[in-house]
C-alpha cells in the first residue's frame, strides 16, 4: 500500500493495543489511549517471559491430562477408567471412525499443536531473529484460531454426566483429568494472548537496519 | 500525507496508509498479510438484525434440554444450565465453572453488549463509558465457545447412542443457528469501523488532542 517501510515503533508512534489508536509516545510511562483508556505500550508487557511461563505450565499439566481418567462410567459390568485416548480408542473400535478422528485432533493434536507453535515462536524469537517471520505469523495465527478447539472433550464429558444418570444401571461421572485438561486449553489459550507477534518482525527490522548499515 | 488516514499492523507493527476499499473488500497488511479493516456497507444494521435474532435463539437454547436419553423405561433430559448444576453437584465446581462461562457467560455478555452498542450508535446516542464496553466486548469474545459445545453436543449425541436412545433436543437445534448466526455476526462487523464511530484515527501527542 505505501513504500513507505517504517513501524509505528520507530517513529515512536504507539498503536493501541485495543482500538488500534495512534498515539506518539511519550517519556512519562503512564500514558492510555485517548480513545479508550487502555494503558499505552509500544509492545506486550513482558511478553516472552509471559508466553513462556504459561506455556511451561500447559505443557506440564498435558501430562496429567492425558495419564490420568477423564471419565469415569459405573455400570452393571463394574467400573470403567477412560483416558482421554482409550475414549477415543473405544469411539474408533465401535465404528465411528469420523467422530473418533474429530476428537483425536481437538483433545490431542490441538494442545500439542498450542505447545510446539508457542515453543518455535519463543524461540525464534529470541535465538534466531529475523528467521521466516512470514511463516511465523502464520503458526501463530494458526494458533490463535484453532486454540478454543480443545475445549471439546470438556463438554461433551458436561453433557454425558449430565444425562447418563440411571441409578443401579449406568453412570458416568467427572475423572481427575479434567481439571488439568481445561486448565492445559485455558493456559495456552492465555499464553497465545500474552504473546505479541510483532517482536518476531522486530528481529527482521532490527538485522534489516544492521546489514543496510554495514554495506 | 494525513495522518488519520494511517495504520499500524496490530501484527507487524508496519505503518500504512489507508486505502478506500470497494464493499465487501478487506485491506490486509503488505508485509505480514494480517487483515487490518474491512468495508463492510450496511455492516450495522446487519449485525444489528442478527445479534437480536441471536438473542431469542439464546433464550431457547438455555430453556429447553439439548438431549433426551432414554434406557429401559427411564428418561432423562438436560437443559445445559442443569448439566453445570449436576457437575457442580458432583464436586467439580471449576469444570463447572469453566463450562458456565465459556458456554452461557460469556456467549450471554456478547449478545447483551452487541445489543446495547449497535442501539445506541443506530440512534446516534455514544456515551462517554461506550468505548469502555467494546473493549469489554474484545475482551469476552475469545472466550465464548459455543461452536466449540455444538461439536461437542454432536459428539456426545454418537457416543450416548452406542448405549442408549438419544433424541435431540430444541435446545440442540437453536444452538446450530446460534453458532451460525454468532459467526455471521462476527463477519459482518468491522472491529475498526466500529471504533471509528468514537473518534475518528488520528495521531495524538500526549494523549491530547493536536
Amino acid at each position: 500500500m505505501t513504500q513507505n517501510n517504517a513501524t509505528a515503533f520507530e517513529l515512536n508512534i504507539v498503536s493501541c493495543q485495543e482500538c488500534g489508536l495512534l498515539v506518539r509516545n511519550s517519556p512519562s510511562p503512564a500514558n492510555s489511549c485517548p480513545r479508550c483508556a487502555t494503558a499505552l505500550y509500544p509492545r506486550k508487557v513482558h511478553s516472552v517471559s509471559r508466553t513462556w511461563a504459561l506455556m511451561l505450565a500447559a505443557a506440564i499439566l498435558y501430562i496429567p491430562a492425558n495419564l490420568l481418567p477423564i471419565m469415569v462410567t459405573t455400570s452393571l459390568n463394574g467400573t470403567q477408567r477412560d483416558t482421554i485416548l482409550s475414549g477415543i480408542i473405544s469411539l474408533w473400535t465401535s465404528g465411528s471412525w469420523g467422530i473418533s478422528v474429530i476428537v483425536f485432533i481437538a483433545s490431542i493434536t490441538v494442545p500439542l499443536l498450542k505447545i510446539f507453535v508457542l515453543a518455535l515462536l519463543l524461540y525464534g524469537t529470541q535465538r534466531r531473529p529475523g528467521w521466516q517471520p512470514q511463516q511465523l505469523t502464520r503458526l501463530y495465527r494458526l494458533v490463535k484460531v484453532v486454540g478454543r478447539w480443545s475445549m471439546l472433550d470438556i463438554y461433551v464429558i458436561t453433557i454425558l454426566t449430565a444425562l447418563v444418570q440411571f441409578p443401579m444401571v449406568a453412570r458416568v461421572n467427572v475423572g481427575p483429568a479434567a481439571i488439568p485438561f481445561a486448565a492445559v486449553v485455558v493456559l495456552t489459550m492465555l499464553a497465545t494472548m500474552q504473546f505479541d507477534p510483532r517482536l518476531i518482525w522486530d528481529a527482521c527490522d532490527k538485522r534489516d537496519g544492521h546489514d543496510r548499515k554495514t554495506e | 500525507m494525513r495522518e488519520d488516514l494511517i495504520v499500524a499492523c496490530p501484527e507487524c507493527d508496519l505503518l500504512q496508509r489507508m486505502v478506500p476499499l470497494h464493499v465487501g473488500g478487506t485491506a490486509r497488511c503488505c508485509r505480514c498479510f494480517s487483515i487490518l479493516y474491512k468495508n463492510k456497507k450496511h455492516g450495522l444494521e446487519m449485525a444489528l438484525a442478527l445479534i437480536m435474532t441471536a438473542a431469542f435463539f439464546y433464550i431457547i437454547a438455555n430453556t429447553y434440554p439439548v438431549l433426551f436419553l432414554e434406557k429401559q423405561g427411564i428418561r432423562t433430559a438436560s437443559t445445559l444450565a442443569q448439566a453445570v448444576g449436576t457437575l457442580w453437584g458432583q464436586n467439580m465446581r471449576i469444570m463447572a465453572t469453566a463450562v458456565m462461562i465459556t458456554a452461557i457467560g460469556a456467549p450471554g455478555v456478547e449478545i447483551t453488549l452487541l445489543l446495547y452498542i449497535l442501539f445506541s450508535l443506530r440512534r446516534r446516542r455514544i456515551s462517554g463509558r461506550m468505548p469502555l464496553l467494546v473493549k469489554l466486548l474484545h475482551k469476552v469474545r475469545p472466550w465464548q465457545m459455543l461452536e466449540v459445545f455444538m461439536l461437542g453436543a454432536l459428539v456426545s449425541f454418537v457416543k450416548l447412542g452406542g448405549i442408549a436412545t438419544v433424541m435431540p433436543g430444541i435446545a440442540l437445534w437453536a444452538y446450530a443457528v446460534l453458532t451460525i448466526l454468532l459467526a455471521a455476526v462476527t463477519v459482518s462487523l468491522d472491529e475498526q469501523t466500529l471504533w471509528s464511530y468514537f473518534r475518528q484515527g488520528t495521531v495524538l501527542s500526549n494523549g491530547k488532542p493536536q
